[in-house]
């Protein structure tokens, strides 16, 4: 996957921050992921919401966010709360995807996912 | 040059590859016509490998998010419960979570026990025989000595209940319920050649091992052995009838070419959408309102199975999301009508795995129980595999106001039009899913649940698609007779589950199975004379 941009990358990151669970951050998982209904995903996502994130980059150029609640806070005194809402009701679309979906991020995660594990969860 | 069969069946899913199977090793030259392609084991993406999204393209059971070539519009914006299919060999067979119970004999006789919906014009008895040879040919999982099933034998080793269904076991023997390993058509062993599952894809998300008993699996290879042609990738436009005889069909292949077929015998086995569907667009000079429609019940009576939901949340792990979706335990607790309550019929319980991770965590973010954040991981995992799942699935009753027609608003390429919904939820059924949902959290409970959550009538569950050409003796009244043939057409037969009555209140699979083997036999003998004309 092509690099993601700098305010996408950090949506990705504050959304889902360094874990145990986690090999790397997720933005660096997501960009790993190629599968091609993701790549499409993100691509969309970038494209309708290009403002949006031009907005947040002009401003971590200057001071840095540290948490979704601070970026939610910022972009609904930027842009109202009704289009805060639904930018962050697509984002939260696109990591769950993105995330979920990334063979990286099942394979680390505490959950049953091979052949063998299945079993011995189900049957012992 | 038109070709000619003894037999043509429209539809490759459940009740049309059973049947084709079964006229086909009778000596009948059968083709079968499937509007959907097959699927090969190339077209799953393992689980691990990030394959649940294909829920999302193209295995979706929605129609309208998968978008598939074959696929219609279905508009359900006037109903609280959405359709769910799958077009393909296999039908929705595909996707199914594979949960194989059979009616009750009671089911067969509802106004007669409760004066509610109708009787069927054929028994549990009628059916028996062909109950047990579709369970041999499927191949079912299961345990024998359920009260309510006392006569069902040869089961496969039950699938594994895994942690949490032992928990809702305890619930359940604490508060004195039925409970009863599902019926599963999953293989728990190799079994006619076919292998032991490995329970590695959820089994509502396709099988590429042949493990499920989906009709690829079971009936497809059997008859095509037997000398069964099936034509792939192929719409069934209309029925060209004269003088109450269906003599051709128009058809349209993937190049866009359109031809004929002629048959002596032709049988529907498109689903309670697909067959109204073809029926209502096949219209003519002589029946305005489409074919086989004289009683004007072509499409009515739909029934759809209002499913309740209800989650128990636990602190241990019970690896809960793991294993073959539907299949772990059933209740019949609550089936049969109780005079103390104000419903009429009943339900069953269902105990289930929960959904992958995506499925999961979408469902949880939208509920605001959890939300992205400093914690998200850590909650997520607090909650996936740590909840136990239970369907109701409420028996419902048929009602003429309750109906498909063709949506001629929303039509594909060719102006051919896609289907509308217009459903309601009696207060029958309202009163029944009610009662579910509050002995569904009361199980929980028991089970050592710290906190539950119920709801229902969910909209993404309209999988059992039901009664839309009811099958009767009196043809004002129904647009079949006890054999599946038409009133109206001397050589239509409908093998689906648009002929059911009344819907049971368990997943109809099996019975429209079973039912399309009976009426194959039927045609054998008893209206052998159509096939020598």
């Amino acid at each position: 996957m092509n690099n993601l941009s700098k305010p996408l990358s950090l949506l990705f990151d504050l959304a889902i921050p360094e874990s145990k669970f986690l090999s790397s951050p997720t933005s660096e998982l997501i960009k790993s992921n190629n599968t091609i209904f993701c790549q499409e995903k993100i691509k969309e996502f970038c494209q309708t919401n290009s403002d949006i994130l031009g907005i947040i980059e002009k401003h971590t150029n200057n001071i840095p966010f540290f948490s979704l609640e601070e970026i939610k806070k910022f972009l609904s005194e930027k842009i109202g709360k009704e289009l805060t809402n639904q930018f962050l009701m697509e984002f939260n679309e696109l990591i769950i995807f993105s995330f979920f979906s990334s063979s990286k991020v099942l394979k680390n995660l505490p959950i049953p996912i091979t052949e063998d594990e299945i079993i011995e969860a189900l049957e012992n | 040059m038109i070709e000619k069969f003894d037999v043509i069946v429209i539809g490759a899913g459940a009740s049309g590859l059973s049947s084709s199977w079964y006229l086909a090793k009778s000596g009948l030259k059968v083709c079968c016509v499937e509007q959907g392609d097959y699927i090969k084991n190339t077209d799953f993406i393992p689980i691990e490998n990030g394959g649940e999204i294909q829920r999302y393209r193209e295995l979706s059971f929605d129609p309208n998010i998968r978008d598939n070539r074959c696929d219609y519009s279905i508009d359900s914006s006037d109903s609280p419960i959405s359709i769910a299919n799958f077009n393909g060999v296999g039908g929705s067979t595909v996707l199914f979570s594979a949960q194989y119970p059979r009616f009750q004999a009671q089911d067969f006789k509802s106004f007669s026990q409760d004066s509610v919906g109708f009787d069927w014009p054929i028994s549990y008895k009628d059916l028996k025989p062909f109950y047990d040879l579709n369970d041999k040919i499927t191949g079912v999982a299961g345990l024998e000595g359920d009260p309510f099933y006392p006569d069902i034998k040869n089961l496969l080793d039950p699938v594994p209940l895994g942690r949490m269904g032992k928990k809702i076991l305890n619930g359940f023997k604490n508060l004195g319920w039925h409970c009863w390993p599902a019926y599963s058509a999953i293989n728990t062993r190799e079994y006619d050649c076919r292998p032991k599952d490995n329970y590695s894809r959820p089994s509502n998300m396709g099988n590429q091992t042949g493990s499920k008993g989906s009709t690829d699996n079971t009936y497809l290879p059997k008859a095509i052995k037997e000398g069964l042609i099936i034509k792939t990738k192929t719409k069934v436009i209309k029925l060209i009838e004269d003088t109450r005889k269906i003599t051709k069909i128009l058809c349209r292949d993937e190049s866009r070419n359109k031809f004929y077929l002629e048959a002596k015998i032709f049988i529907l086995a498109a689903s309670g959408i697909g067959t109204p569907r073809i029926l209502l667009n096949s219209k003519n000079d002589n029946n305005f309102n489409g074919l086989s429609n004289s009683s004007g019940l072509v499409g009515k009576n739909l029934m759809l199975h209002p499913l309740g939901y209800v989650e128990g949340f636990f602190k241990d792990n019970l690896y809960s999301n793991v294993g073959p979706q539907g299949c772990c335990l059933i209740s019949q607790q609550f089936y049969k009508t109780n005079q103390q309550n104000n419903f009429k019929r009943g339900y069953t319980f269902q105990v289930l795995r929960g959904p992958l991770p995506i499925e999961s965590a979408l469902n949880l973010t939208a509920r605001k129980i959890i939300k992205l954040g400093d914690d998200f991981l850590t909650k997520f995992l607090s909650i996936y595999n740590h909840t136990a799942h239970l369907t109701v699935i409420t028996e419902d009753l048929p009602e003429e106001s309750n109906y498909i027609m063709l949506d001629h608003l929303k039509v594909n390429e060719y102006g051919e039009p896609g289907i509308s919904i217009h459903y309601k939820l009696s207060d029958n059924t309202k009163n029944m899913l009610s009662h579910g949902l509050s002995k569904g959290r009361l199980l929980m409970k028991e089970s050592g649940a710290y906190k539950s959550f119920a709801f229902g009538p969910v909209k993404s569950t309209g999988w059992h698609i039901m009664g839309t050409c009811k099958m009767g003796s009196d043809p004002k009244t129904s647009v079949v007779n006890k054999y599946g043939l038409s009133h109206d057409i001397k050589n239509l037969f409908i093998i689906d589950s648009s002929i059911f009555p009344t819907s049971a209140g368990v997943n109809p699979a099996s019975t429209i199975q079973a039912l399309s083997l009976f009426i194959s036999e039927k045609i054998i003998t008893k209206y052998k004379n159509l096939l020598h004309k």
